[in-house]
């Protein structure tokens, strides 16, 4: 077992998770509550591309951008360091390979919230910044939860983008799913095994854990009564 | 009326391309007033409330509370709902459910008042004992029954002593006892001195026992706005008749003026009103429509009266029709009969009176009616 691997893995899904709040909350917000409806389409598709696209693809493209092209030139003048082959650009990766799990989860828990409430609440004298952390935060806690488990979820088990964009480089990009290729290109099968199954085991924990608080999504309210 | 002390309202907002709600009115906000604004569904009655409120924004207007502008949109002024001194109760009441009733009664308090929890708390009780429901407090909202969730609504827009109270339709979907219960209610909450409370209906019989003042609005525009009495009782337009559900509307042309009554020729023949203030200028030859209501409409069988057209020997009464029974609806408490006269004239009378008379479909029949009972409106053609 690469403990290392699974640190740094368990280490990028927080920071993957953190960072998506900061930028899904304002996008989901903006997709279920904007008005501008032409955009929200070109939005919503641009947020859902990582859903169909191979994740090498992503991966190519990252890679290019973060290269001695463009973000990649920028960022190693800010900083000193290359994006690619880092873990910051592992981060950004990331990011963007669960921003749809995030931005659905959530955008899909906002539209569900009653706007009339949205309204009660503005006329009882709280702002639209009070009225989300008062009505439209508590009554989406269900998206939140979901959102946060698959972005944390996905992001550890990622590969492709991460060994496009993030190569090998243990204790630095060597993540958990990395470490198990590693571990079967190298015969360890009994490593591998373990590793196999404490990431199975993990993702089975906590997606029964978020299903099983939600009652299922797929029930039928209302039908037989 | 003094600027400080009056609800100045002007908007302007298109909703489609043939729907246009446009509203001018002027309201005094002391000692308090009552509003109701009147009209049947889908006449922009709500459009004009969520205005007030500031969750619509129109395309034009002003709206002034007192000194405080709080839109002015040639000087780009709105000031967002939360800044506005409302309370607003929707029909769907609109209960955060994740908060138990005292909370959702004290929600905003503490910012838009400046209270500590404790005063906030103190509020919200007061405001639940008002509406007297104060043993529910730590109920969560979806276990409460129609009526209660309607005062808990209500409890959470007095509570932040609101200038403008704003209601839609606070008594619709209720049981009558709630009913009851809620509109006194409303009547005593709404005298509160320096509040103006605009509340909108499509119940004739609410507004008549609430409200001071009555707008009737139809197709996004403000027919008219009086006292409940004035407008009630003499209608400006025949629209507005119609909406408040004037049942018989003929129209006339005048003859002449004998003794102050006015002498109408119309397709129901001769008919002579009594002459008042607010009927305009009144000469012959002038179009009107005679404007009069079911119920003071009486009848009796043809046989009972024998007089001259135009008049009755022996009767106070200074109008009869004599007309044949097209139909007869029984209603709950009165029945509507429909009586062919050259036109279809349509009379209230009670269910005992309908077994009395003994009359059926076919029949023919005398209405009668008094000169007093009948409202002119002008006519342009």
């Amino acid at each position: 077992m690469d403990w290392i691997a699974l640190w740094l893995s368990l280490k990028l899904s927080f920071w993957t998770t953190i960072c998506l709040y900061l930028l899904g909350i304002p996008l989901a917000y903006w997709l279920s509550f904007g008005k501008k409806r032409k955009w929200k389409i070109l939005v919503d598709s641009i947020v859902s591309l990582p859903l169909v696209l191979p994740p090498t693809v992503l991966g190519f493209y990252l890679l290019i951008l973060f290269g001695n092209s463009g973000i990649g030139t920028v960022y190693s003048k800010l900083f000193g360091k290359s994006l690619v082959f880092s873990f910051e650009g592992l981060l950004i990766a990331s990011i963007i390979y669960s921003l749809p799990f995030m931005v659905q989860n959530l955008a899909g828990a906002f539209s569900l919230v009653d706007s009339k409430l949205i309204e009660a609440s503005l006329c009882c004298g709280e702002s639209q910044w009070n009225t989300f952390f008062k009505v439209i935060f508590p009554l989406s806690l269900q998206g939140f939860l979901r959102g946060t488990v698959l972005s944390f979820t996905h992001t550890l088990g990622e590969f492709g983008i991460v060994l496009m964009v993030g190569g090998d480089i243990p204790g630095k990009t060597r993540t958990i799913s990395i470490a198990l290729y590693d571990q079967v290109e190298g015969l360890n099968y009994q490593g591998a095994n373990t590793t196999a199954l404490v990431l199975l085991l993990f993702s089975f924990f906590v997606l029964f854990l978020v299903y099983s608080t939600s009652n299922s999504q797929w029930k039928r309210k209302n039908l037989f009564i | 009326m003094e600027k400080k002390k009056s609800f100045y309202l002007k908007i302007e907002k298109d909703l489609s391309q043939d729907f246009r709600v446009e509203v001018e009115l002027t309201l005094p906000l002391f000692p308090s007033s009552l509003i109701a604004i009147f009209g049947p569904s889908g006449s922009g009655k709500s459009t004009l409330l969520r205005c007030i409120a500031g969750l619509d924004i129109p395309d034009r207007g002003i709206i002034r509370v007192g000194e405080e502008l709080w839109l002015d949109t040639e000087k780009k002024i709105n000031v967002p709902p939360y800044k506005r001194s409302i309370g607003y109760v929707v029909q769907e009441e609109a209960l955060f459910p994740h908060l138990k009733v005292q909370d959702n009664v004290s929600y905003g308090l503490k910012n838009q008042l400046k209270l500590t929890q404790a005063e906030a708390r103190d509020k919200a009780r007061q405001a639940l004992r008002k509406v007297g429901i104060e043993h529910l407090a730590s109920r969560w909202p979806q276990t409460l029954s129609g009526g209660e969730r309607r005062r808990v609504a209500l409890a959470r827009a007095i509570a932040r002593e609101p200038k403008l109270l704003l209601l839609d339709e606070p008594l619709n979907g209720l049981d009558f006892k709630s009913k009851e219960y809620l509109r006194q209610l409303i009547e005593e909450i709404a005298s509160e001195n320096g509040r103006l409370t605009v509340l909108i209906s499509h119940e004739k019989t609410e507004i008549i026992q609430m409200a001071r003042f009555v707008g009737i609005i139809d197709r996004g525009k403000l027919l008219q706005l009086g006292e409940l009495r004035e407008v009630f009782l003499q209608p400006e337009t025949v629209e507005v008749a119609k909406i408040i559900g004037i049942e018989n509307i003929i129209p006339g042309e005048i003859l002449d003026i004998i003794n102050g009554n006015v002498r109408m020729k119309t397709p129901i023949g001769l008919v002579e009103a009594v002459l008042k203030e607010n009927m305009g200028k009144i000469i012959s030859g002038k179009k009107v429509f005679c404007v009069f209501r079911a119920e003071d409409l009486s009848l009796c069988k043809p046989d009972g009266v024998s007089a001259p057209a135009g008049g009755l020997q022996g009767f106070s009464v200074r109008n009869r029709f004599i007309g044949i029974i097209k139909k007869i609806k029984v209603n709950e408490g009165f029945a509507q009969v429909f009586i062919d006269c050259g036109m279809v004239l349509t009379a209230l009378i009670s269910h005992n009176a309908l077994f009395e008379m003994k009359i059926k479909e076919g029949d023919s029949v005398c209405s009668l009616l008094k000169a007093g009972g009948i409202h002119l409106i002008e006519r342009d053609f």
